[in-house]
């Protein structure tokens, strides 16, 4: 019986709800993402000077303008684009910088393991916030910089449950039996070793880039990192927040839930994937 | 020229005690025997007497902090004490195998049991695509497991833990090699199953006319499947022989005092136990090991005890080996 693409989405669906819903936000913005000019109603950053600080509803603004007389659903979607370009690319780095690490540190042990540990908690020690403000502040405030930075600050933990993992593989009988079998080192590690370890790190990889999403957004709402008045959500937040006692409420909140949805959408896919990526709970066909 | 060739194997481990002084345990010292192709030998002793560890030398597989400072290991003619890591991947899995213990975990959870075995193939370059899974195929159908076609796709958590230790059975034989060495293949299997594994196991090493290397600490076991045995004690094989011949009139006290102790079919008026314990490996005295637990000690067993040949093939390390069998 042959199984088509739709019986697997409703079998993934059904094996795993929360990872389903996750995973339908997370297409839902990258949807906006892609194709936010033709969806954006207005162009992110066309000022209307005699429209500032419309309410929603008003004429073509169907979520408002802000103080500059932007379109807010128009920022809104094209914010999307600035939280996938930081979590994609950041996400990426963690895994490329962090797994190779824990790998190394797992399986070679001794000198190497204890250096690149230690160099790994002075990283963790300090606060990621401040840690990254510093150092945006002092590289410059560009939109690759955040990428490097968030990228980085976060390749620890990726390195740490790697090489946790490796620590147990290592003595592992099907990893003694397979040294038995006559396999060489490097096949070992990256055949039998490798895939068994990185199921931990592949369902945190959505929790961390969710974590790069908000510390992006920080970072912006702060004033470093994306200015203003380039529609990211957490610049539009700043922006808005200036509003929000004298009742213009609609400025931050659209930008905040949308947000809110995204790194909730990447927290639930994380959750899902760890129970989709466990062979004991797939379940096999008949 | 022997399929594989012990001789006079050593194996010591320099650790370094709570007192941060650094003690050398003496695992074996001084293991002999040999493995021809069409026989099924034995290893028997109990726990820490260096059955495995002896396996692991055979395969190349010791690492530091063990040292091996005397003895030789020659398989089909070579030299593996002195090969190379590439030369002994290429032996390994291939013309020598292993039957690891505890199947349940000897298995890669991230792989279909197929292509395990495919795997196998491929690593050693046997055969691949469709013709290594033809081979998978057919050599599961070998262990007998049922239904070989749809097992090829089951997972390792699937499998019954017969079935599992089926499965490396298949893997260690899909290469065809000369020699498989069993460490405690059935140790947490039910009786039943165990006897069908091992009637697996000896059907297809007969056979094929391979080698077989049975380490267990079951004296029910070696009686079964084996031709010879060789029975170690503390790192030294006391006795050694033709299965039959060493059941029938055991020589050494050690041996004797095992068949004593197994309860059933050997001793049918029930068992005794043996006391004592093994000796400390980091202070092994001079002589018989055994002499502290042996009723027939006497100031001769101060010395180190030859190996005495009883018949041609059975002899036993024991300086009253004669008088006693």
């Amino acid at each position: 019986m042959s199984t088509t693409t739709l019986d697997r989405v409703i079998g993934t669906a059904r094996r795993s709800p929360t990872f389903a819903v996750g995973f339908g936000v997370i297409m839902v913005f990258a949807f906006l993402a892609a194709f936010a000019d033709v969806i954006a109603p207005l162009p992110p950053t066309l000022s209307h000077p005699y429209d500032t600080l419309r309410p929603p509803g008003t004429g073509a603004f169907i979520l408002g303008t802000d103080g500059n007389g932007m379109d807010v659903l128009s920022r809104v979607i094209h914010g999307a684009r600035y939280a996938f370009g930081i979590a994609l690319p950041a996400g990426a780095i963690m895994a490329v910088v962090g797994i190779p690490l824990g790998l190394i540190a797992g399986w070679r042990g001794g000198w190497v393991d204890e250096v690149l540990l230690r160099v790994l908690d002075v990283l963790r020690a300090f606060p990621t916030i401040i840690l990254a403000l510093a150092i945006v502040a002092a590289t410059g405030q560009g939109f690759l910089n955040v990428i490097l930075v968030v990228g980085f600050l976060d390749s620890p933990i990726f390195a740490r449950i790697v090489r946790a993992e490796v620590l147990a593989l290592r003595n592992a009988t099907f990893v003694r039996a397979a040294v038995a079998a006559g396999n060489p080192e490097w096949r070992v590690l990256l055949v039998h070793i490798l895939p068994n370890a990185i199921l931990g790190a592949t369902a945190q990889l959505p929790l961390r880039m969710a974590w790069a999403v908000r510390i992006s957004a920080t970072l912006a709402f702060i004033g470093i990192g994306v200015q203003a008045p380039a529609p990211e959500w957490g610049a539009m937040i700043r922006q808005g927040a200036e509003y929000v006692i004298s009742g213009e409420w609609w400025v931050a909140l659209f930008p905040g839930l949308a947000l809110i949805a995204l790194v909730l959408g990447l927290n639930l896919t994380g959750d899902g994937l760890s129970d989709l990526l466990d062979p004991k709970r797939r379940a096999t066909g008949k | 020229m022997r399929l594989l060739d012990v001789q006079d194997l050593h194996v010591e481990f320099a650790a370094r005690g709570l007192d941060n002084r650094v003690r050398v345990a003496r695992a074996l010292n001084g293991v002999s025997f040999t493995v021809d192709a069409g026989e099924i030998v034995g290893l028997v002793g109990e726990t820490g007497a260096g059955k495995s560890l002896t396996a692991l030398a055979a395969m190349g597989l010791l690492r530091a902090p063990a040292r091996i400072p005397q003895g030789g290991i020659r398989f089909e003619g070579g030299d593996i004490l002195a090969m190379s890591d590439r030369q002994l991947e290429k032996i390994r899995g291939r013309r020598m195998a292993m039957v690891v213990q505890s199947p349940l975990t000897s298995l890669d959870p991230l792989k279909r049991v197929g292509d395990q075995l495919v795997r196998m193939q491929r690593v050693h370059g046997t055969a691949s695509g469709a013709a290594a899974r033809e081979r998978a195929e057919a050599m599961l159908a070998a262990v007998r497991i049922p239904d070989p076609k749809r097992r090829m796709q089951a997972w390792p958590h699937e499998l019954s833990g017969g079935m599992a230790q089926r499965v490396l059975i298949a893997m260690a034989l899909i290469n065809e090699p000369a020699l498989v060495i069993a460490d405690e293949p059935t140790t947490g299997l039910d009786v039943t199953v165990q006897a069908q594994v091992l009637d697996t196991l000896r059907d297809l090493v007969l056979a094929r006319n391979l080698g077989a290397l049975v380490i267990t600490h079951d004296l029910g076991v070696v009686a079964h499947y084996c031709q010879r045995v060789a029975v170690m004690f503390a790192g030294r094989i006391v006795e050694d022989g033709p299965v039959a011949e060493v059941f029938a009139r055991p020589a050494h006290p050690y041996t004797q005092a095992l068949i004593a102790s197994t309860p059933g079919r050997i001793a049918r008026i029930g068992y005794t136990v043996t006391g004592g314990t093994p000796p400390d490996l980091y202070a092994l005295p001079d002589g018989c090991l055994y002499r502290d637990r042996c009723p027939r000690a006497t100031t001769a067993c101060l010395a180190p005890p030859p190996r005495v040949a009883l018949d041609d093939s059975h002899g036993a390390a024991c300086h009253y080996a004669e008088r006693a069998a």
